[in-house]
């Protein structure tokens, strides 16, 4: 999605380089195992510090 | 201490009008603002002219901001607008797992239930679940999609166009969309309801 200025930062008036923002697609199982419905999906914005290489 | 929140918002409102803080009636003229001039009406608008026009539909979908700002909707609480849509085969939906991030210019203000820590919580877990108990009963073969919007980028729904409006006009279409069409909870409304 872009560049964008990280929320975590400016709620606390800390001045941070913007950073990138990404779509991430998870599969329902993945993250609630056995109890998740199936055919399901959730889509998460997730700021570039958020994510570690799998 | 009482825990109304409407008691102590008033509260909080006489404080910061008393220390010069606010203007009251500049916050009268925001919740005028939201309350007259930006509601679910403009989503609807965007919604049936996406549904009318196929070139607005494949710019919306490519831009959502762009093709909003065209119509002369954006703005606070909408400087990224995505727009995605439902097909037989993919049903969207808009939760706010952290807060209550919405897309203003186009839907108004968040419905409470939106705010809820069930609805947050429960939507991402068990969609299918929510979306029945809400009245929206989907086929085992259709894939739910939910969006988690975060600060930065705020969805709304293109819900499906119902059978049988091939000849309405824009305002007719408009009519047919909800705000709940557009949060992904329900349905379109079928043309005779």
């Amino acid at each position: 999605l872009g560049a964008t200025l990280f929320p975590d930062a400016l709620a606390v008036g800390r001045h941070e380089p913007p950073q990138h923002l990404y779509t991430v697609a998870f599969a329902g199982r993945d993250l609630f195992g056995d109890e998740a419905e199936p055919g399901t999906e959730v889509r998460i914005d997730l700021y570039e510090s958020y994510l570690v290489p799998a | 201490v009482t825990d109304d929140p409407a008691v102590r918002v008033e509260a909080l409102e006489a404080l910061l009008v008393e220390k010069g803080l606010v203007d009251p009636a500049l916050v009268d003229d925001v919740i005028a603002h939201y309350e007259t001039n930006v509601g679910p009406l403009n989503g609807a608008k965007v919604v049936a002219r996406a549904w009318a026009e196929p070139a607005f539909h494949d710019r919306l979908l490519a831009d959502g901001t762009a093709a909003i700002a065209e119509m002369g909707y954006g703005g606070a609480e909408g400087h990224l607008l995505i727009a995605v849509e439902n097909t037989p085969a993919v049903h969207n939906v808009v939760v706010c797992t952290l807060c209550s991030c919405y897309p203003w210019p186009v839907l108004g203000l968040p419905p409470r239930w939106y705010k809820s820590p069930e609805y947050r919580s429960r939507m991402v877990a068990q969609p299918r679940a929510v979306l029945a108990e809400m009245g929206l009963e989907l086929a085992d073969d259709v894939r739910v999609r939910v969006w988690d919007s975060s600060a930065e980028a705020r969805y709304m729904v293109v819900p499906e166009r119902p059978a049988g409006t091939e000849g309405l006009g824009l305002e007719e279409l408009e009519r047919l969309v909800t705000r709940d069409a557009m949060i992904g909870v329900a349905r379109a409304l079928a043309p005779d309801a």
